[in-house]
Formats: C-alpha cells, sequence, structure tokens
C-alpha cells in the first residue's frame, strides 16, 4: 500500500506537522489547545508526547490522525494532505493509512480476535489475506489466542491484538492514546517492548500520548507539551531523564 | 426528542428503567380506573330525585345446578314483580312513606321532525323527580301526554307515539322540567297511569321499571328503612339504592357500561401484569448490564452479596416509587384518551366519563414500587451472587445468562399454550375456541420468556452471514450483534409481544366476525331490513297482496344458555333470535337432518331451535330439553325441534317471538314491538326506522369484522401505548450504550455513514426477528380457530390489520433506532 513512499526513500517524513492551531470555541471563552506546533515524525521512529493534563495531548493526535481538522497550519500523513480533506475522506484515510490503540473500547466484544484484527479491512469492504493476519498476530505474539473473544484474553493480549488491528492495513503511521495506561506493569513493558521492535525492526512508525516515564522511555524520541506548545524534546529518553523534564514543565506551569 | 434521548442517556441504565416505570404506573393506574368503573359524577340521579330510596331490579340472575348457584349477567335491569312492590309497601307503611311504582315503557314519538326515544312514564311517577308542570295540565286520558319541556313541545301539539301496533296520535296537554332546571338526560313524556300501564304490559305483567319510597319530613333514617327492605327483598333479584346510587336504577346504560368495563378491564388484569413484569424485567436487565462494570468494581473492593442486593432492592424501590408518582401524570391524560376512544367506537354512552380514579392511583403506585422491588431483587440476586473474579470477567462480557426460572417457565407456557391451541381439532364449538384464544397468549408469553435464547440462536445465525458480507455496513452490524443476545433480545421482547396479543386478541372476535358474515349471506334470503336506534318498531305490519314474503318483524334478545359441567353450572351467552311468523320464507337456516321442525311453521313456545355450536356447547341434540334465562331473568325451558349450521350468522338460538319479547328487561323497548324488520322487497319500507342491509341487521355487515377488531383493541390502547414507549425505550437504550464501540470505530476509519447503516441493518433485524416471533406465536391458535369455526385453516385475521401492526411496530423501532443513532454518530470523539 505503502510501497511507493518506500521506494522514495527516507525523505517522506510519516507525519509532518506545519503551524498546526487548534482552537476551541469563539470569542472570549475559546481555547487553544494548540499553538502552532510544528513537528516531523520519521518513518520507523517510536515518539511519545507527554505533558501535563490539559496541556493538548490528545488534541494534537486528533489533529494528526485526522480526526479533527486544525483551525490552522497543515498535516501531512506520508504524501497525503489532510487538511483540506472532508469528513468521510478523512475516515478512509484513517482507515488505510493510520492505524490506532486505545487504553480501552478497544475491541468489538462479540468479534473473535481473528476477526478484531480484521476490522479495517472490513470497513474498506475487503478481507483481510489470512495470510497477513497469522503472520502479523505471530508478529504480536497472539497467534494461538485468534478465535478467542475479547473477554477471554488478558488485558496485555487484548492490546496486542489491537497492535495488530492497528498495523493490518500497513499504515504509514500509528497512534497510540494511553494504550498500556490500563495494564499492569508486566504486560505494559511487553507491549512497549513490542512497539518498539515493530518500529526498529519492521521500520513500522508510531506515535503515543503517554503520562507515564516508564513507557516515554522506551521511545525513541520524547515530546513535552505545555499550553498547547511543544516546549521540550528528549532524544535519548531514560526515565529519570523523562521525570526531571516533567518536573520542571510542571513547576514553570504553576 | 434527541433532548430527551440526550437526558435519558445522562441518567444511564437508571434512566431507562425510570422511563419503564414510569410507563408501567401510568398502565396500571389506567387499567385500575377502568376496573374501578369510570366515575359517578354523570350518573346522579334526576327523575327520581326526590326519592330517598330507589328499588330497582337486578341486572342479573342466579341459576341453580345441583345445589350450585352462579350469577349470570342479564342484558338490563330485571321489571320488578307485584309482590316486590307489595313488599315495599308492607316494610314501609309504618313509616308513613309514599311508594310510587314507576311505570317505564320504551318507544318511540315524534312531533312533525324524526322519531326521538322517549320513556313514557306513568302521571304519578312525576312525583319521584319531583317534576313541576311548566305549562298546561296533567293529563286526564288515554289520548293526553305532557312531556319534557326539553322535547321543545308546547300544550295542544299534536304528536304521535310508536307502539308495537303502529303510530298513534296524542295531544301534549302539558309540559314538565327538573326542579333543577337541568336538562334530562333521558327525554320522557307522561301518560295516565292507567295508560302507562297498558302501554308497558309484556304478556301476563306490567313493566314496572322501579320503585320510590318518598318519605315523610321527620321520618327515621332513609339508610335504615333501606337496610330493611334490603333485608325484606333479599334473592327477590332487586337492588335497593339511596343517595347517588339511585342514579344507577335510573341509568342503567351507565350502570351497564361501568358493569362491562369492569369486566373488560378484569379480563385484561393478567395480561397486563404479565406483559409489566416481562418489560420491566427485560429493560432492569439491560439497564443493569450497562452497570455491570460497577458492580463488579463494588463486589471487589470487598462488598458482600448481601450489601449488593440491599443496594440493588434499596435503589429500586425507590425509583420505583418515584416512577409510580410520576407515572399518575400521563395516567390521568391517557384515561381520559382511553375513554373518548371507548366513547367513539360505542363500548361506552356518550356522557360516561372515565377519570383517573383515586384507589387506582395510589395502588398503581404501591404495585409500581412492588414491581421495581421484585425485579431489582431478581436481578441484584444474580448479579450480587457471583465471585468479584467472575463479576469482573462478565463485565467484560457484557452477557449473562438467563435465570433458569425463566426459561422454565417460558417452555412449560408454550407447551400449555401449543396445547390448547389445538383444542378446537378436537372439541367442537365455542369452548374449544375460547380455549385456544387463552392458548394463544400463553404462548404469546412464553415466546417472550424464551426470547433470550431464541434470539440468540437467531441473531448467531444472522450476524454470521452478515459476518460473511463484504459490505462494510452489513459487516458492521454483523460485528455489532455478534455475542449481543441479551442486548437485542431485550429490545426483541416488548415488540412481539405488541405483535402476538394484538394478534391473538383480534383472533377470536374476528374470526366469529367473519364466520357471522358468511353465514348470514348465506342465510339471508332478503337483502335489507329495517332498524331503530334505541327504541322498537311496530310488529302490526300490514299484510300486502303478496303473503308469501312480509315484511317480517324480527326481536333479538341476549339469552344465557345453562348447562351442567362438572357438577355445577355452566353458563354461554347467546344471541337470541325471534322471528314473528314463518321463519323458512326469509331466512334459510341450513337445518341438520334430523330436525323436527317444520321451518314453514311458526317456532311454539317451548321449542327452540339451536346453532351448531351452541348445540355443541350444551350439549344438546333435537328431541333434548334446554334451558335458557331471559333478560327478565325468567327461566324457560324449551325442547330442541332443529339444530342448524348458520347459528353464528342468524343467531345462536331461535325461539319464538312472543317468548322473547314478554321477556325483555326494563331498558328495552316496549311490548311486542320488533328490533328490526327484514324487508322483501323496498317498496314496502314503513315510514319509521332505517333501512340497512340484512346482514347488518343481523350484526354481520360488512363492517362486522373492523367492529369486532375496533372493540377488542381499542380497550387495549393503554397497554399497546405501553409496549410502544418500552420497545422505544430499550432500543434508545440499546444503541445509546454503545457509544464507545461508536467512537473506536470512528476511530480506526469508520465513517459516520456506514455506522448508521450499519444501525439501520440492526434495526430491521430487530424489527424482523421481532415480527416472525410474534407471527409464529400467534399463528397456530390462529390456524386451529380458523378450523373450529369456519373448517378452513385460513386465519380470518384481515391482512389491512397484520399490515397496520407490522408497519407500525417497524416504525416505532426504526424510529427509536435511528434517531438515537444520529445523536450518538453525531457526538465529536
Ligand atoms: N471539544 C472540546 N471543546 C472545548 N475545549 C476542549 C475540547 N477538547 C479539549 N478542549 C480543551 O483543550 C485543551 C487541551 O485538551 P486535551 O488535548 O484533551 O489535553 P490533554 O489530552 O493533554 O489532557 C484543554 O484545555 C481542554 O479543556
Ligand atoms: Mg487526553
Amino acid at each position: 500500500m505503502s510501497t511507493g513512499t518506500t521506494a522514495a526513500g527516507g525523505a517522506v517524513p510519516a507525519l509532518r506537522m506545519t503551524d498546526v492551531s487548534k482552537q476551541y470555541g469563539r470569542g472570549p471563552g475559546a481555547v487553544r489547545a494548540l499553538d502552532s506546533v510544528s513537528l516531523r515524525v520519521a518513518r520507523g521512529s517510536f515518539v511519545a508526547v507527554m505533558g501535563p493534563s490539559g496541556s493538548g495531548k490528545s488534541t494534537l493526535l486528533q489533529c494528526a490522525a485526522g480526526l479533527d481538522e486544525a483551525s490552522s497550519g497543515t498535516v501531512h500523513i506520508g504524501q497525503v494532505a489532510v487538511t483540506g480533506l472532508d469528513e468521510s475522506q478523512r475516515a478512509m484515510l484513517r482507515r488505510d493509512r493510520v492505524g490506532f490503540v486505545f487504553q480501552s473500547y478497544n475491541l468489538l466484544a462479540g468479534l473473535t480476535a481473528y476477526q478484531n484484527i480484521e476490522v479495517p479491512v472490513r470497513l474498506a469492504g475487503q478481507r483481510a489475506n489470512p495470510e497477513l493476519v497469522r503472520e502479523l498476530s505471530e508478529r504480536v505474539g497472539v497467534s494461538a489466542l485468534l478465535r478467542r473473544r475479547p473477554h477471554e484474553m488478558s488485558g496485555g493480549q487484548q492490546q496486542r491484538v489491537a497492535l495488530a488491528r492497528a498495523l493490518v492495513t500497513e499504515p504509514e503511521i500509528v497512534f497510540g492514546d494511553e494504550p498500556t495506561g490500563a495494564l499492569d506493569t508486566g504486560s505494559a513493558r511487553q507491549v512497549l517492548a513490542l512497539m518498539r521492535e515493530l518500529t526498529h525492526r519492521d521500520q513500522r512508525t508510531i506515535v503515543m500520548v503517554t503520562h507515564d516515564p516508564v513507557a516515554a522511555a522506551h521511545a525513541d524520541r520524547v515530546l513535552f507539551l505545555a499550553d498547547g506548545r511543544i516546549v521540550d524534546e528528549e532524544t535519548t529518553p531514560t526515565v529519570d531523564v523523562v521525570l526531571r523534564h516533567m518536573a520542571r514543565l510542571e513547576a514553570s506551569g504553576c | 426528542m434527541l433532548t430527551l434521548v440526550r437526558g435519558l442517556r445522562r441518567l444511564g441504565g437508571n434512566g431507562a428503567t425510570l422511563v419503564a416505570l414510569v410507563a408501567t404506573a401510568t398502565l396500571l393506574a389506567v387499567c385500575g380506573s377502568m376496573l374501578a368503573g369510570g366515575s359517578t359524577d354523570t350518573a346522579s340521579t334526576q327523575r327520581y330525585a326526590a326519592a330517598q330510596i330507589v328499588v330497582g331490579g337486578e341486572s342479573s340472575a342466579v341459576v341453580t345446578r345441583e345445589g350450585k348457584d352462579k350469577d349470570v349477567a342479564l342484558p338490563g335491569p330485571r321489571p320488578l314483580s307485584a309482590e316486590v312492590v307489595d313488599t315495599i309497601r308492607d316494610r314501609v307503611r309504618g313509616a308513613g312513606a309514599t311508594v310510587v311504582p314507576d311505570i317505564a315503557a320504551r318507544l318511540a314519538a315524534r312531533s312533525t321532525k324524526d322519531w326521538i326515544p322517549v320513556t313514557a312514564h306513568g302521571w304519578s311517577a312525576r312525583q319521584l323527580g319531583p317534576l313541576g308542570l311548566t305549562s298546561g295540565s296533567a293529563p286526564t286520558n288515554s289520548g293526553q301526554i305532557v312531556a319534557d319541556e326539553s322535547l321543545g313541545w308546547s300544550a295542544g301539539e299534536s304528536v304521535e307515539i310508536l307502539t308495537e301496533a303502529g303510530p298513534q296520535k296524542r295531544t301534549v296537554v302539558g309540559t314538565v322540567a327538573l326542579p333543577t332546571g337541568a336538562t334530562p338526560r333521558q327525554a320522557a313524556i307522561y301518560l295516565t297511569d292507567e295508560a302507562a300501564t297498558a302501554l308497558a304490559r309484556r304478556g301476563a305483567r306490567v313493566d314496572v321499571a322501579a320503585v320510590g319510597v318518598l318519605l315523610p319530613a321527620g321520618a327515621p333514617n332513609a339508610e335504615d328503612v333501606a337496610d330493611d327492605l334490603r333485608t325484606a327483598l333479599e334473592r327477590k333479584g332487586v337492588v335497593v339504592e339511596t343517595g347517588d346510587a339511585r342514579g344507577q336504577i335510573e341509568f342503567a346504560d351507565l350502570a351497564r357500561a361501568r358493569g362491562d368495563l369492569r369486566t373488560l378491564s378484569g379480563s385484561l388484569l393478567a395480561v397486563v401484569i404479565l406483559v409489566t413484569l416481562i418489560v420491566v424485567g427485560s429493560t432492569c436487565a439491560l439497564a443493569l448490564s450497562r452497570r455491570r462494570r460497577e458492580i463488579a468494581t463494588l463486589r471487589a473492593i470487598g462488598a458482600t452479596p448481601r450489601q449488593m442486593e440491599r443496594l440493588m432492592v434499596g435503589e429500586m424501590a425507590a425509583v420505583g416509587f418515584v416512577a409510580g408518582v410520576v407515572g399518575l401524570v400521563p395516567a390521568s391524560v391517557v384515561t381520559k384518551v382511553v375513554g373518548w376512544l371507548l366513547r367513539a367506537v360505542g363500548l361506552l354512552p356518550h356522557d360516561f366519563a372515565l377519570a383517573l380514579n383515586a384507589v387506582a392511583g395510589i395502588s398503581a403506585v404501591l404495585l409500581t414500587t412492588l414491581v421495581a422491588l421484585a425485579t431489582g431483587w431478581a436481578a441484584g440476586r444474580r448479579t450480587a451472587a457471583i465471585s468479584p473474579v467472575a463479576a469482573l470477567a462478565s463485565a467484560a462480557a457484557g452477557e449473562q445468562k438467563p435465570a433458569r426460572w425463566v426459561l422454565v417457565l417460558g417452555v412449560v407456557l408454550t407447551v400449555v399454550g401449543v396445547a390448547a391451541s389445538l383444542l378446537p381439532l378436537v372439541v367442537d364449538g365455542i369452548v374449544g375456541v375460547a380455549v385456544a384464544g387463552g392458548g394463544g397468549l400463553l404462548l404469546v408469553f412464553g415466546t417472550a420468556l424464551l426470547t433470550r435464547p431464541v434470539v440468540g440462536a437467531l441473531f448467531q445465525v444472522v450476524s454470521r452471514r452478515l459476518l460473511a458480507s463484504t459490505t462494510p455496513h452489513r459487516w458492521l452490524a454483523g460485528a455489532g450483534m455478534s455475542g449481543q443476545a441479551s442486548r437485542l433480545a431485550a429490545g426483541v421482547a416488548p415488540m412481539m409481544l405488541i405483535v402476538g396479543i394484538s394478534l391473538v386478541q383480534i383472533l377470536v372476535p374476528a374470526s366469529l366476525s367473519a364466520a357471522a358474515q358468511r353465514e348470514a349471506a348465506a342465510g339471508l334470503k332478503v337483502d335489507h331490513a329495517v332498524v331503530a336506534a334505541g327504541y322498537g318498531l311496530p310488529s302490526a305490519v300490514p299484510r300486502s297482496r303478496d303473503q308469501h314474503r312480509p315484511v317480517t318483524p324480527v326481536v333479538r334478545q341476549q339469552v344465557v344458555g345453562v348447562t351442567t359441567v362438572l357438577g355445577g353450572p355452566e353458563t354461554f351467552r347467546y344471541t337470541a333470535t325471534g322471528v314473528r311468523d314463518r321463519a323458512g320464507d326469509l331466512l334459510d337456516l341450513g337445518l341438520r337432518p334430523g330436525s323436527t321442525w317444520d321451518p314453514t311453521t311458526t317456532l311454539g313456545t317451548d321449542q327452540a331451535v339451536l346453532g351448531t355450536m351452541t348445540a355443541a356447547a350444551l350439549g344438546a341434540a333435537v328431541g333434548d330439553q334446554v334451558e335458557f334465562v331471559l333478560a327478565d331473568g325468567t327461566t324457560v325451558k324449551p325442547q330442541v325441534v332443529g339444530v342448524f349450521e348458520r347459528g353464528l350468522g342468524l343467531g345462536d338460538v331461535l325461539l319464538n317471538y312472543d317468548t322473547l319479547t314478554d321477556h325483555r328487561s326494563v331498558s328495552e323497548p316496549v311490548g311486542r314491538t320488533a328490533n328490526l324488520l327484514l324487508l322483501p322487497d323496498l317498496s314496502r319500507r314503513p315510514p319509521v326506522g332505517e333501512v340497512v342491509s340484512a346482514a347488518e341487521a343481523f350484526g354481520a355487515g360488512g363492517d362486522a369484522v373492523s367492529t369486532g377488531i375496533a372493540a377488542s383493541t381499542v380497550p387495549l390502547f393503554a397497554l399497546f401505548a405501553y409496549v410502544a414507549v418500552s420497545v422505544a425505550n430499550s432500543l434508545i437504550l440499546s444503541v445509546t450504550s454503545r457509544t464507545g464501540t461508536f467512537a473506536m470505530l470512528r476511530r480506526i476509519g469508520a465513517d459516520r455513514r456506514q455506522l448508521a447503516r450499519s444501525l439501520v441493518v440492526e434495526g430491521l433485524s430487530v424489527v424482523a426477528a421481532a415480527i416472525v416471533l410474534g407471527t409464529a406465536a400467534a399463528l397456530l391458535p390462529m390456524v386451529t380457530v380458523a378450523y373450529g369455526l369456519t373448517g378452513t385453516p385460513w386465519p380470518a385475521i384481515p391482512s389491512w390489520f397484520y399490515l397496520v401492526v407490522v408497519g407500525a411496530v417497524s416504525a416505532l423501532a426504526m424510529t427509536a433506532v435511528v434517531l438515537p443513532g444520529r445523536l450518538v454518530l453525531r457526538e465529536r470523539h
């Protein structure tokens, strides 16, 4: 699907945001949730976004993924300009070029793991290639669970299925909104390791919002957001370094 | 609508439960008010206002078989016998009271315009009012009358009255009015007592409609005298009333309507209670499944099952009570609407007021609280009793198996229902048919209880098929329905109830009407008949040159057939037909071989001809003696001289004309006047009444089926409204409970249109399942009843009715799915 961009080399980033602002409401009550954010995410990288509550993390993700329209600025996913697409074109974009992993409400309760992985392909009116699903499920470690329904799996296993679903369309980029937020430490670590592997070995691209320094430490790069702006960046994150950044942010916020 | 839905969503599961319970309280209060028999204000006495005590005939009689008594309803109050009048005189003589018998005859009168129904009283009865002369003088001979001022006739005017002999001239010599100046509810004229007695004569006796007791000033308490009279007149078939209740005697139609309303709502009560239990139960189950995670969490952090149970019961009791009180507001409106509908279809008199009854309202609040408590207890018990681990797991699964006793009860009801439905194949006559009708209800309820597993299995198949589709919205619908039996069943159950109940409810009346139509068409050799509204037609019809097919008077009367079943009396209500002179010329009865009666001769007073269904129910054959209670409570025991095929169309039993007219109730037409005249040719149309088709005159005209359907569905209006609210309620809850899932799907690339369409597919599947299940549940009795009544298996339910039910249910369900779906999908994520 994205072989064209691959052939063009690493020149085209998976995600490019230029001067993106997002304002909620009008007049005196307006909230500027994003303020001229510019950002490039290279293919094959694992980026974490951190920041205090209300700093604009979810808004950033929504604008980047084409869930919501930016008030100004441009967003590109691969070579596609997201800005200017209408509602249903953006839905198609998300279906074909973007993957999602959430904290909860992740899988459809009535469907098996296999059927859940298939969802985005089905939304496009196609059937998933069984070979591909099997390969993916092996890659994320759920190949033995394909016939189970969500309530027969642990949280970590469900989140792996969700990752497989996010990857099934071979998207340009995968977004995660606190994907490990609801998991116990052990499962969270395994899922994070898997995400790291997927970016490094398989050249997938992942942008993840998190408030967990341990999670952020698994990323290649951590962006710190405050009041709708990227105020800081760390390219060699460890738990300590991230904690220090956060402490500084929170101090200046007060 | 959208704001309402939004508000309900805020309230979450409890909002839906609240709505279900409010609707339940409304329904119970409405049914309770019907059971209480409407309000009394229209029925306060006018013409008996001056008599402190009024004695009238009972509208029932007692039949006895082998020492066991049974009360049977008569079509109107029985006239009072001379013996009763004498007893009253004896009893109150000591008190110095005046005893005034009201001799009354129902007939028609006119001055220059149309005939209008009036009651003719003896002049002495004016004291009961007391009515005062407003002009002119009292009648002094049989040619003079005094009329109600409200009739608009003045002294000196010449008018006509219509008796069995035909129109007769009278002169108005005075007018009277009520002392209150009110317009009389029933128009009346006053004759001399002698003339009234002559007019009100039926066979050997005179119709005394009531006796008024006027107590002198300073006389003992009216209640005491009344109690004394009650003791003296016990078992004489009379009622002794004082105060407002006197109106019940004066206005027999209102008293009868009240009785009918009670019978009607009493017979609906079981249906109503079962429906509310099923609806509240399924709504609660759905609402609880939404809160299961919360419950599981509480269990996990250490709440004991006992505490959980108490929490649920307490919460539901509170919600139930609030809902009960709130429900009284719509109840007062719905009661009025039901009253209006019942008046519109003629089941209640035009001035009968149906209003919310206080006792019914309070009972409804209490019952609703109880229902809420019970369902809260049942649901809470099940949810609370499982282990915390299992609770958390099943919270994720979102599915809980239905309770075993529900399934067992469902199977039992279904099996009994099937057995009952098969009865018409084995047992002839109305008994088998009636039992099958009841069996249909059991089948519908049984199926409703089994909805969960049945719907689960059904949707397993449907969702698997849909999941195989590559059309995204179909696939999405399949994904949404897969493993969601309880959510879907909660939507299907009330809808299948509405379909099933409406079919079963009209099944017997529609089949009977259709059969009656067919038999009347085959059995009537004349095309036209004359009928009159509220009065009798002259039976002394001038003979014409064509002696072979004269204009023929016919009397129709409700009688009660009595037989012995299991050592006690069993009774059936029948319509008896009496044909003056020879029935055979105008009716093709379809007499069965073996009949000894020659239809070209007049039926003797000790003879009866039975319709086949009547013969089957009474277990009688030619030569046997049968027992009937006539409208005035008299028992006759004629001999069966024939059995005929067309009983449903022409009358369940044929009796002698004079036997029937001589034993009418006091609310029926005077003397030997006819209820209808068969008209062999239009040129001999008499100058009274209205010409209609002969079939219509026999209650089997072209609109007989729709009239029958209206009569059996209108009383169910409140129930239908209730189920409609429940359907909408549970579907809205069902759709809005999936907000999270929709949000997720939207993010991973489902567009709004796909989701909206998938909801439509799901809605259609739910509608289809409900219609199929409801129809299937009613199908067996539909076929057997049709077979029992007509010999063919084709149900007599008209296709327009089925389409109306199906269309209404589909429209309702689709609205309840699509509108909240819109709302859920419009929200930003
Ligand atoms: N739909 C909305 N309408 C109005 N304000 C919003 C909306 N969504 C978010 N905001 C505001 O935008 C700011 C950023 O929100 P968000 O992106 O959710 O922050 P975070 O995810 O970092 O907690 C907050 O001040 C929040 O109140
Ligand atoms: Mg957020």
